[in-house]
């Protein structure tokens, strides 16, 4: 008897639930499927203590941001002039606006910066949108990586 | 039985202890009037900032260089970037050539040949020797004479506007600031490259700009 | 057998792990990228260039000299007087009146008694001041370093020309010396007419329409015949003709205004300066040495066509000069510059020949003759 109210009960509650707005961000899948990868070793044959987001990937530095954006695409083209272009597509998975900054770092073949770090860029996010971060390399022929900082704008 | 337990105790602690030594002190760090520039400051108000500068000139920069016409010419353009046309008409009070110095170094540095760079501002400099060298004042140095200073092939114009808006009540103030960047061709006025930054910013600090 | 299912979904899950990841796609590999070409333009040379350097209106024009001397040659090399910023002027007179003063007494005096004696007079007095002529052909004086700078670019062109020019003050003092009771402009006319074959006057004036600062006029008067030969006048020169051509500003192209009258000389080699915040251009006016000697030039292909109007001194002398004044009249010139007399004078000259002047008509019938007060002596100047 007990088993037949709470299946009621659930769909009743079922029933009640409203149409949320899209995108939504299973955080839960987000934060299993993260998996970071060690980081350049110091020494030959040693293992890095370092555990990084892997290259080509954005790292999101804070907790406050970490459960409230999620990248869905990152891309990486050439420009006319050689000059990497980088894009990340950034959804805001909240019911607020929120403000963030990112910058890029490239690196070249060898896992070693080609340049300076890009200046932060301030990305403005209203709820549940999608925007997109771009960034341009300085060099052309030394970029063979990069890697996107991702940071609340206080 | 109970040597073994205190021995387990011990080594059970040292690990406990060697673990917690072995985390990240996540604490603050030591104050210091050092700050990031690249960062909002603790004074913070509506007007051009650091931080705005360095986003701006940096955004330009790598915008530039990824302008064929620019950055990937047959012959390396000659370029002029300097404050000559670039006018403040917004309501922020700021030396200028904070943002095209910022911007012309900046470029120099990355560009590594892909453009030349023309310093317009230190003409009298250049005249001066040159004339120097020519009168036999001085001697012809080590590098051979060219026939006149370099011109330019683009040069740097731009502006700066903003809106202002601020609430009685509250004293709030809001600031909308735009800043544009083109490079002109200085044979036929055609503009071959444009940027922009624009950001707007609402604050209740009465922040003085100096 | 059991793990087969849980293998296939591990398999099936993976890529949506990476995928999860968002790690982005890897940087595509570097291909040189094409050189941009160099726009197309029509004239992409350097000849693009050289039709920007306009030549100097303002330079030496050894054409226009070469041209001048070869028609004054064939003139028979006249003389010019130089009349620097004086006007030739039309006045005869060295005095004139504007005022009369009149003082006049009156007196009465009566006397009674056992005899009467009775006496009345009356007195009239009239003084007339009369006044040198201001000295009208004389205009307001530039600095003196302004006019030693003009005269050095216009006399030197035209003595660069083999220009046979004489100071008119130079030509004054010799005609003048032993008649000095001569009016000053009766020796001059006689200073002309002996020593000058073409009187060339140049007025200078303050204006401030001019981005000089001044204008200039120039005129040449046949000295025998008062024929104007030509005239210059700095407004209407093409050198000193404004640029009617849209100028750039910070605003785009701007036309001058249509009620602008402004005109005068521009540097024509657009002299920049370097300065600290570039080139800056100078809009400064010609040097005067050079503005003097365009004028010079532009007298010179003025006066061309017609030199060959002016008789070849050789071959017509100027009639000798015989101006006698009234009432002393001299027994000769003072410095008779020309010994042989034309073999048939024609009255070419400005001034009535010889004897008529000397000549004092008779007075009609009837008239009462007075004789004027004597003019009083100038003060020599």
């Amino acid at each position: 008897m007990k088993t037949k109210l709470a299946v009621l009960g659930l769909l009743l509650l079922g029933g009640c639930a409203g149409l949320d707005p899209a995108p939504q961000c299973d955080m839960g899948l987000i934060a299993s499927q993260r998996e970071l990868v060690p980081g350049p070793a110091m020494v030959p044959g040693w293992s890095s203590p370092l555990k990084e987001m892997p290259m080509n990937s954005v790292s999101i530095t804070e907790t406050t941001l970490l459960h409230k954006l999620h990248v869905r695409a990152i891309d990486a083209r050439r420009t006319g002039t050689g000059t990497v272009e980088v894009l990340a597509q950034v959804v805001n998975c909240t019911d607020f606006p929120q403000n963030a900054e990112a910058r890029t770092q490239f690196f070249d073949d060898t896992q070693v910066p080609s340049e300076p770090a890009s200046a932060w860029a301030h990305l403005h996010l209203p709820p549940h949108t999608t925007v997109t971060y771009q960034e341009l390399s300085i060099g052309a022929k030394s970029v063979e990586g990069y890697m996107i900082e991702m940071r609340e704008t206080k | 039985m109970r040597r073994l337990f205190r021995l387990s105790v011990l080594a059970a602690a040292g690990l406990a202890l060697a673990a917690c030594q072995q985390r990240v002190d996540n604490a603050v760090g030591s104050p210091t009037t050092y700050i990031d520039p690249a960062t909002r400051g603790p004074v913070k108000g509506v007007g051009i900032e650091s931080q705005d500068i360095i986003g701006m000139t940096d955004q330009m920069m790598r915008d530039m260089l990824a302008q064929p016409r620019l950055a990937s010419a047959a012959a390396a353009p000659n370029v002029i970037i300097d404050s000559e046309y670039f006018h403040n008409e917004s309501s922020s009070r700021l030396n200028k050539n904070s943002i095209t110095d910022r911007l012309r170094v900046s470029l120099n540095r990355a560009a590594q040949g892909r453009m030349s760079f023309v310093g317009r501002n230190y003409a009298d400099m250049v005249a001066k020797e040159r004339e120097l060298k020519r009168q036999g004042v001085v001697d012809h140095a080590t590098q051979p004479g060219a026939r006149a200073p370099k011109g330019g092939d683009y040069r740097l114009g731009g502006r700066i506007t903003s809106l202002d808006a601020r609430d009685p009540k509250t004293g709030m103030a809001q600031r909308y600031n735009q800043i544009i960047f083109e490079m002109v061709d200085l044979e036929t006025s055609e503009i071959v490259w444009s940027g922009i930054s624009e950001f707007a910013k609402a604050a209740q600090d009465d922040i003085i700009y100096r | 057998m059991k793990s087969l299912p849980f293998l296939l979904a591990s398999a099936l899950l993976l890529p949506a792990a990476v995928q999860a990841q968002t790690v982005g796609k890897p940087v595509p590999p570097y291909q040189p990228p094409p050189a941009a070409a160099a726009p197309e333009r029509p004239a992409a040379d350097d000849s693009a260039f050289e039709t920007m350097k306009k030549p100097d209106p303002f330079r030496a024009r050894d054409d226009i000299t070469h041209d001048f001397t070869t028609a004054y040659e064939a003139a028979g090399r006249p003389r010019l007087a130089l009349y620097w910023n004086r006007q030739l002027t039309e006045s005869l007179a060295q005095w004139y009146s504007d005022s009369r003063t009149v003082v006049s007494t009156k007196s009465g005096r009566s006397s009674d008694g056992d005899f009467a004696y009775k006496q009345s007079g009356n007195a009239q007095n009239t003084i007339e001041t009369q006044r040198r002529s201001d000295d009208p052909p004389r205009r307001r004086e530039k600095e003196e370093t302004w006019q030693w700078e003009f005269e050095d670019g216009f006399v030197g062109a035209f003595q660069q020309a083999g220009a046979n020019v004489v100071d008119r003050a130079a030509i004054m003092r010799i005609m003048g010396a032993g008649a000095e009771d001569f009016a000053p402009r009766t020796v001059e006319v006689m200073a002309l007419q002996t020593m000058a074959d073409l009187l060339v006057e140049v007025l200078v004036a303050d204006s401030s329409q001019s981005t000089t600062g001044y204008e200039l006029r120039a005129r040449i008067l046949d000295v025998r015949t008062g024929r104007i030969l030509t005239t210059v006048n700095s407004r209407s020169l093409r050198e000193w003709a404004r640029d009617t051509k849209a100028i750039t500003s910070a605003k785009g192209f701007e036309l001058p205004d249509e009620d602008d009258d402004s005109f005068g000389p521009e540097r024509a080699d657009q002299r920049y300066k370097a300065t600290a915040s570039g080139f800056e251009k100078s809009r400064k006016p010609p040097k005067l040495h050079a503005v003097a000697r365009n004028l010079a030039y532009n007298v010179m292909l003025g006066l061309q066509p017609q030199l060959s109007a002016v008789p070849d001194k050789s071959a017509a002398t100027p009639p000798p000069v015989a101006v006698t004044p009234a009432g002393t009249p001299p027994a000769a010139p003072p410095m008779p510059i020309t010994s042989k007399p034309p073999p048939t004078p024609p009255n070419q000259s400005a001034l009535p020949r010889s004897g008529v002047e000397s000549e004092r008509l008779s007075p009609p019938p009837g008239a009462k003759v007075e004789e004027e007060p004597p003019m009083p002596k100038p003060t020599a100047r």
